[in-house]
């Protein structure tokens, strides 16, 4: 391997690969970035055998060839270099770079690339496109209610859906859950959709940030493979990925249809209450207690070792008297994800799923954010 | 000036016994199951105290009355003394036998008297419950429980701020609070014999010795302890335990003993406004092994059927040995006070179920006793161990919190 490159667009590719590469692996090779070089560039990959990531910049070739090399430390050396062009050559031993016209070098061991995992070809697969900044908003919107929990792996990813008239990102853990939507005919993803693990998305809503083109989500024919691609300037990117096997749960059957209490808030008042007021929360359970009486409302909390507050926030509220327990935690991630500043909560009883929701148009009108959070079932609640 | 009392129950499993049964009067009683776990005044003429392998009290004291014991008597008398105590004071810090109450601030409310408001205590305990308890006075806790150790049993003392250098000088070091068996062999091979003794080594010399507890001892030493009294709402941990009557390899015998424990011990939890977020099983083999596993639950919970499947878990994981069990026990710790469950979006009807189901039988045991319910693999414990009012009548009950 003998290529010419830019060290800025050397640097993106490692960085952008080192995503899918585990902080240490047991398997030597799983610690590596895989170079290729051929007649259209260099191509860079990383991969932890569930995720991988590969990244295609442009390099002048010389000779092709192949070669692993220890992504992080790689990384580190590169992040240093000087920038403007560089040489990569590859004797089958050592990676030799040559860097800043030629007034310094640095040689990187190079394990056998042979045994370097194959990344999975995607075959007679459903494709989608969309905007970059789309495929962000959707995953800021719900990847943060994924489930951690190892015993509900489904709960672990995003259900991706779509049909004639939208496509859909829906995320739980059983406590909370959010439903965010775009317009449009998706009809080719199926509506029973597939499971993405919610850190493949995280890389994915990295990357379509800075996308110049609209991402293409691709989706296997067996299911158990999905492909996010796009194009940030000259840089290809893909990130591919194991599918979680369903079923999902039936969320739909959960999000409640008549909540006939309704509270108004301004975002931001209530995300300052609650997160003055969750300092005095117990730190395991971050509860704290809604309390709506004669039209008020305040946000409390009260715990032995913390002490106590309470906070009154302007709202609308015309129900009935009633105390409510949350996690403030839970109750923060959703409302700091909402995008207006009026929001409404709805509720029927202090036991039941409330329904979290902006008001008004969001700032992409053919966008659509649904949010149910799960209470805290106080001693004294009323079911 | 601070003033503490110290109310110590006088062989209390023992007493108890000898109250219940007249016949016990007068001779050696030890309550316990493998070790004493108490013995009256009678027994401890012998040599006998707690801590004693049984085996070793019968050769000692072959004529002792040996018996197992009854936990939830015991608590109910601990209860009704503890509430005498509560009389005296706000500050009321209660262990298994003995309580801590802090008098500061009700000399007052007690006509300027406190040792006879002590002495009025003793009264009112022997007259409620029959049995007699210790009571010592002092400036802070450690001395509070010294004089009483001066006098007991049946007796009180107290220890004024003055005399408390006096007091402590010429006591063996092992009655200093925090100076164990380990400790004690220590100081004694450095000819440390004596409390005063150890006034003589300075603050880094005892810190280098035993770390940062050193600290403490040094001000111990000196008659000086600022540990305030306290209730504590929450305990550090919540077990339930027992020893089969019979070393057992029977799978649902063992299964029916964890559920109940399971069962007794959440029970207990939720009486008090506790969830558990951790969940330990522990076994002891009849080859005198032990094991213990713990696990975090995701979510803190004082329900039966969540901490069982976890304990199930954890019982499956250890109990791989092909020999027979002793002893199962189980215990919940890291507790969240007055935890509200979290509702869960896809089980939730399940969910309120259960905690509606949890409150129902915690009532009907509460009006019928505990005796009155078992549920699922506990009812293979049916007809194999002795039930009575309070529950089944287990060979090794456990006495703590």
């Amino acid at each position: 391997m003998d290529l010419t490159i830019q060290q800025g667009d050397l640097a993106f590719a490692v960085g952008r690969a080192l995503g899918s590469v585990q902080q240490k692996s047991t398997q030597p090779l799983l610690n590596c970035v895989l170079l290729e070089a051929d007649a259209e560039g260099l191509r860079v990959t990383g991969t932890d055998l569930d995720v991988t990531t590969s990244v295609r910049v442009p390099a002048q070739v010389r000779t092709p060839g192949r070669t692993a090399v220890v992504a992080r430390h790689f990384h580190d050396v590169l992040r240093k270099m000087p920038k403007g062009g560089l040489t990569l050559k590859h004797d089958g031993k050592q990676l030799e770079a040559r860097y800043g016209d030629g007034k310094g070098w640095s040689k990187f061991p190079t394990p056998m690339a042979e045994d370097f995992p194959r990344v999975p070809e995607l075959k007679g697969e459903t494709r989608v496109q969309l905007e970059g900044d789309t495929i962000a908003r959707l995953v800021e919107r719900t990847a943060y209610a994924v489930s951690e929990e190892p015993a509900r792996p489904q709960l672990q990813g995003v259900l991706i859906q779509g049909d004639a008239k939208q496509i859909t990102f829906v995320a739980t853990d059983g406590h909370r859950l959010a439903r965010a939507a775009r317009k449009g005919a998706f009809a080719e993803v199926s509506k029973d959709g597939v499971i993405v693990p919610g850190r493949v998305l995280q890389l994915v809503s990295r990357f379509a940030q800075e996308a110049t083109s609209p991402v293409e989500i691709r989706i296997a024919d067996g299911k158990n493979h999905v492909g996010f691609s796009t194009r940030v300037g000259e840089y290809q990117v893909q990130v591919s990925a194991r599918l979680i096997e369903g079923p999902y749960p039936n969320y739909e059957q959960v999000i409640p249809k008549d909540n006939p209490r309704s509270l108004g808030l301004m975002r931001t008042d209530v995300v300052d209450a609650v997160d003055l007021v969750a300092s005095h929360a117990d730190s395991n359970t971050n509860q704290v207690r809604f309390s709506l009486r004669g039209g008020a409302f305040a946000v409390s909390s009260a715990t032995a070792d913390f002490g106590a507050g309470e906070q009154s926030v302007d709202a609308e509220y015309s129900g009935d008297d009633m105390e409510i327990g949350y996690n403030a935690r839970y109750l923060l991630q959703i409302l700091r994800s909402l995008p207006t500043e009026r929001i409404t909560v709805r509720f029927k009883t202090a036991l039941s799923a409330g329904v979290i929701e902006p008001v008004g148009a969001l700032p992409q009108a053919e966008e659509d954010l649904l949010c149910l959070i799960m209470p805290l079932r106080l001693p004294d609640a009323v079911g | 000036m601070r003033t503490v009392l110290h109310v110590d129950i006088d062989a209390f499993f023992a007493s108890i016994e000898q109250q219940r049964d007249p016949r016990l009067q007068g001779r050696p009683v030890v309550v316990g199951n493998g070790v004493i776990a108490s013995c009256s005044y009678e027994a401890r003429r012998f040599g006998l105290k707690a801590g004693m392998p049984l085996s070793e009290a019968r050769r000692r004291c072959p004529q002792a009355v040996i018996l197992d014991g009854h936990a939830q008597v015991y608590r109910c008398y601990a209860e009704r003394i503890f509430e005498q105590c509560r009389r005296l004071s706000p500050d009321v810090e209660t262990y298994l036998d003995e309580a801590y109450l802090e008098l500061t601030g009700t000399e007052r409310a007690h006509g300027g008297d406190l040792l006879a408001a002590a002495a009025g205590l003793r009264r009112a305990v022997q007259a409620d419950t029959g049995l007699t308890v210790t009571c010592g006075l002092g400036p802070n806790r450690m001395l509070a429980k010294l004089a009483g150790k001066t006098v007991k049993p049946d007796g009180l003392a107290a220890v004024s701020e003055a005399e408390a250098e006096a007091f402590l000088t010429a006591r063996p070091i092992e009655q200093l609070a925090g100076v164990g068996h380990a400790h004690a062999r220590t100081l004694r091979s450095m000819g440390l014999t004596s409390i005063g003794d150890l006034r003589a080594l300075p603050v880094g010399t005892l810190e280098a010795l035993f770390g940062s507890p050193g600290r403490l001892l040094f001000e111990r030493c000196r008659g000086r302890d600022t540990a305030p009294v306290s209730a504590r709402e929450v305990p550090r941990s919540l077990s339930r335990e027992t020893s089969f009557h019979e070393d057992t390899a029977d799978p649902r015998l063992i299964e029916g003993m964890l559920e109940y424990l399971v069962g007794r011990a959440c029970h207990a939890c939720r009486e008090r406004g506790l969830s558990p977020r951790t969940v330990a099983v522990h076994l002891r083999w009849s080859s005198g092994e032990s094991a213990e596993q713990s696990r975090t639950l995701p979510q803190a919970s004082a329900v039966d059927p969540v901490v069982l499947a976890l304990a199930r878990e954890l019982l499956a994981r250890l109990d791989t040995r092909r020999v027979t069990l002793h002893a199962l026990g189980v215990t919940l710790s890291q507790f969240v006070v007055g935890a509200s469950e979290q509702g869960a979006l896809f089980d939730e009807p399940e969910a309120g179920r259960r905690a509606a189901l949890c409150q129902a039988l915690d009532q009907v045991r509460g009006t019928f006793g505990s005796g009155v319910l078992l549920s699922g693999r506990a009812l293979h414990l049916k007809g194999r161990v002795r039930r009575d009012r309070y529950g089944l009548v287990l060979r090794t009950p456990s006495l703590t919190q």
